[in-house]
């Protein structure tokens, strides 16, 4: 089964084409991501977006010139992926990237991936809502959902009197008479073994060393939390609402279907105790996604398919990427809400987020100065691709228990007649 | 972030809307006002602030509220809202691209075909309420207001009348059982619904224990001192101090499609089955239609002892939907302790504090569900505090979200706009009744954010601006 993978791709746009490429994005949002790089067509790609990161001054005094990212979320390799990018949509690909810095001047197939792949960023912590689920099984778990509502709203199978066993049975059969679902009594599958066993080797390995390091690691950490609880006292945050005229652009492009993309950047303030405090977190969030949250939420929240953290600019900058369900307002208050502690000690780190104490108290739990600093920092996703624009993560764990009881008959029936 | 303990409110500086929904007058009507001359309509609302009805006062004959819309601050004071502070759904209005979007203003709902508040018809300023105890005590002070408005530089852009009030919605449902609570303007103990004064009035803490964004002026902009302060010391004028947020809707209904649907639905062979088409209306809505008894508690007829019932959750007894749906209007529009994190317990009933309105509708048109060819509907009219993450997050995420609960594009039964496919699902053992084609029932003929002020705050928006 196959994996998932956060594809980035980041280049420097040439000099004065930051306006070209900014109206190409909004002029040709969907035109770009449909007939251009044709995303429709590439059946692992998931999610994908393509966007700006304006130039921006660092604290430092240093200027980063805007460059232009793609990211996606794709089943498989990223290898796969540039290539299937590039062998389907190479006119798209240099439309796109032909505007940035370096592009090959007479790109053929192997060019385009090159230079592709030599712009490509690792993903410092990635979250898969469900790992293993491929575009592939979602759209056809998808389409046995619909085929099942289709079976009892045409009354195809007779259900009086029908005890839920029987109701399952009767579905099963009727769901096999029909073309393409043969699929349907192979079990879904998490992921495939060697993940597994890589998994495995490597949780208890870490568990292990964390004990053996503990009596090391213990005073360390506290030690460290005191340092950065007398950092935090000369932290200062940003005040005020967002600029107008940036909260309308990027709403442009939200609410369109089922699913936002949020994108943001932010600087991560200064010293070496900030560094080493975002590197840890992001190292354990890491981690904790994929050891904890590989099945189903993100720290019990379930509206979330993919999210990415990058860290770029030698580390003095962090791109959060994610593909979500519902309004930004319904994601900032999940997050307040639910997991406050854990967005402050990865965010806590950006200058100008709200105060965080002993770095995971305050901060994001300050409503309105946290939800300023999400709106500000955010970036308009321009181009956003979804292979399934209409349907929630709930919605797909859903269609993945209704094939696995149609599969096996262990699933409870009372329980799995409930769902449909 | 100022953690801090409620203070008691100010009764005598929060108009009466806040407190009371002025059931004791049955009589209401809102004069939508535009203002063409900003220097009159000043001494004219200053006033008007000199007469509107307090919190503090329980009238036996009439009462007047009086609200602004973004464009109508900035008439009387010559500044934006954005730039005065106000938050960024009303500082920008109901109508934007954006906005109409998010919630469902679209097709047969798009501001274009309103009635008033879009952008075809005379842009609305203020909103005088009226409210009298009999039909003639209204006219009387309606026409005194309208009389008043040429000499205050001012007309009317759309008056809206109300019917009697009644304790039912135009459908023929009970409606307003379930309300929020503010501790302090509670009569009778009703633990379970008490909501911090925060989430409907400005200037006070709420739900996350902080007081929300509002404008807040620097003391020089107030010379007069007309305004209180900002209660956390920060030396500012408090302009949105004991004010709050009024949401106004007018939804015409469509009484004939609904009882046609639920007597098509209901009929085998011609015949209709009178208690099976009212078991349908109740599932859509979660409610028995006669009494208000929660299907949750009463589900298989109209168990009377349990009439208007509110004190229940939706968790332990119904976590599928087989009482009532989770797709009933009531059940979207208020989940009480049904959604994540851990339903049936605390940490889900504080997610759905955050989220609560305080409704103060009243109906229009002629009452009964007989055919009429009169327009009917309801004046919906709520208060909150923080319009995006209470008004907009109940209609977006919870009543017009198609894949609310888990569901899979279900609309809202009742006042779903229709937009995708539309289907309702009735949970039932061993498998659920689903209904598909249900037209569109509630359609939307106008709306406006307003900023219903402290009195003070009015006071202040009405004096000469402070450049």
């Amino acid at each position: 089964m196959a994996e998932q993978v956060a594809v980035t791709v980041r280049a420097q746009i040439a000099d004065g084409r930051v306006g070209a490429v900014t109206r190409l994005l909004s002029n040709r949002s969907a035109g770009i991501a449909n007939e251009d790089l044709r995303l429709a067509q590439l059946p692992r790609v998931h999610f994908a977006r393509v966007f700006v990161v304006e130039s921006a001054t660092l604290r430092s005094g240093e200027t980063i010139p805007a460059s232009l990212v793609y990211m996606a979320d794709v089943d498989g390799s990223l290898a796969r992926h540039l290539r299937d990018l590039v062998e389907n949509a190479a006119p798209g690909v240099d439309k796109l990237f032909g505007l940035c810095v370096g592009y090959p001047a007479q790109p053929d197939d192997a060019r385009r991936i090159a230079w592709l792949r030599s712009h490509t960023l690792p993903a410092t912590a990635y979250y898969v809502h469900c790992v293993g689920r491929s575009v592939e099984r979602v759209s056809n778990e998808t389409r046995l959902y619909g085929c099942v509502q289709d079976i009892l709203d045409r009354g195809e199978i007779a259900t009086n009197g029908a005890t839920p066993a029987q109701i399952r049975t009767r579905i099963r059969d009727a769901v096999l008479r029909r073309a393409d679902f043969s699929w349907i009594t192979d079990p879904p599958h998490g992921p495939g073994l060697c993940r597994r066993v890589r998994d495995c080797v490597q949780l208890v390995g870490v568990v292990a060393l964390l004990l053996i390091a503990a009596p090391v690691l213990v005073p360390v950490a506290l030690l460290w939390l005191v340092l950065v609880r007398v950092i935090e006292q000369r932290d200062s945050q940003e005040e005020g609402s967002p600029d107008q005229n940036h909260v309308d652009d990027v709403r442009r492009y939200e609410d369109l279907g089922a699913q936002n993309p949020f994108t943001g950047v932010g600087e991560i303030k200064p010293g070496l105790i900030r560094l080493v405090t975002i590197r840890v977190a992001l190292a354990g969030l890491n981690f904790a996604c994929r050891h904890l949250y590989s099945r189903d939420n993100l720290a019990g929240i379930d509206t979330i398919h993919f999210a990415r953290w990058v860290l770029l600019d030698g580390n003095r900058r962090l791109i959060f990427a994610s593909s979500y369900d519902g309004s930004l307002e319904s994601y900032m208050d999940d997050f307040i809400s639910q997991v406050a502690w854990g967005i402050n000690l990865v965010f806590g780190n950006g200058a100008g987020f709200p105060r965080t104490r002993w770095l995971i108290l305050g901060g994001a739990r300050d409503e309105i100065r946290y939800k300023h600093y999400l709106r500000r920092h955010q970036i308009p996703t321009r181009v956003f691709y979804s292979a399934y624009p209409h349907r929630t993560v709930v919605n797909h764990d859903k269609f993945t228990t209704v094939h696995a009881g149609i599969a096996s008959d262990t699933a409870d029936p009372d329980e799995w007649t409930k769902l449909l | 972030m100022s953690p801090v303990t409620n203070d008691q409110l100010e009764s005598a500086d929060i108009q009466g809307l806040l407190a009371r929904g002025f059931g004791n007058l049955p009589w209401a009507s809102y004069v939508m006002v535009h203002i063409a001359e900003p220097s009159p309509a000043r001494s004219l609302v200053r006033e008007w602030a000199n007469r509107v009805t307090p919190a503090n006062a329980s009238p036996l004959d009439t009462a007047m509220n009086v609200a602004l819309t973004a464009q109508g601050v900035r008439a009387l004071t010559t500044k934006s809202a954005v730039d005065l502070g106000f938050s960024e759904p009303y500082a920008t209005g109901m109508v934007t691209e954006y906005r109409s979007r998010l919630l469902g203003d679209v097709g047969k709902n798009a501001p274009a075909g309103w009635e008033w508040g879009g952008p075809n018809s005379e842009p609305v300023h203020l909103a005088v309420l009226l409210y009298a105890a009999s039909e003639a005590r209204l006219s009387e002070l309606q026409k005194s207001v309208i009389g008043s408005l040429a000499t205050g530089g001012m007309r009317v852009a759309k008056l809206l009348g109300t019917a009697e009030l009644t304790d039912r919605e135009p459908f023929g449902f009970h409606d307003g059982i379930s309300q929020p609570v503010i501790a302090e303007f509670a009569s009778t103990s009703r633990e379970g619904d008490v909501v911090k004064s925060g989430e409907f009035v400005l200037g006070y803490v709420n739900e996350y224990s902080q007081r929300t964004e509002r404008p807040l002026l620097a003391a020089d902009s107030d010379p007069q001192r007309i305004l209180p302060h900002d209660p956390d010391g920060s030396g500012a004028a408090d302009l949105g101090r004991n004010g709050s947020y009024l949401v106004f809707r007018q939804l015409r209904q469509d009484i004939a499609a609904f009882e046609d649907f639920l007597t098509r639905s209901a009929s085998v062979d011609g015949h209709i089955d009178a208690a099976a088409k009212e078991r349908l209306a109740a599932k859509l809505v979660g409610r028995w239609r006669e009494s208000g008894a929660p299907l949750t508690l009463s589900p298989d007829y109209d168990d009377l002892s349990y009439a208007k019932a509110n004190r229940f959750g939706y968790h332990e007894q119904d976590p599928d939907g087989l009482r009532c749906p989770l797709g009933a209007h009531v059940r979207r529009a208020n989940p009480r302790d049904s959604l994540p994190p851990n339903p049936g317990t605390e940490e889900s009933r504080q997610v759905n504090r955050r989220h609560r309105l305080l409704r103060r509708g009243r109906n229009y048109g002629p009452g009964g569900t007989e055919p009429s060819d009169a327009p009917r509907g309801l004046h919906f009219l709520c208060l909150n505090a923080n319009i995006a993450r209470q008004y907009e997050f109940v209609q977006h995420s919870w009543v017009n979200d198609p894949n609310f609960a888990g569901m899979v594009g279900v609309e809202d039964p009742l006042t779903g706009p229709r937009a995708g496919t539309t289907s309702f699902v009735e949970p039932a053992v061993p498998l659920r009744r689903r209904h598909t084609g249900l037209p569109q029932f509630v359609q939307v003929r106008g709306g406006a954010y307003f900023f219903l002020p402290g009195i003070r705050a009015l006071r202040y928006l009405s004096s000469t601006p402070v450049i």
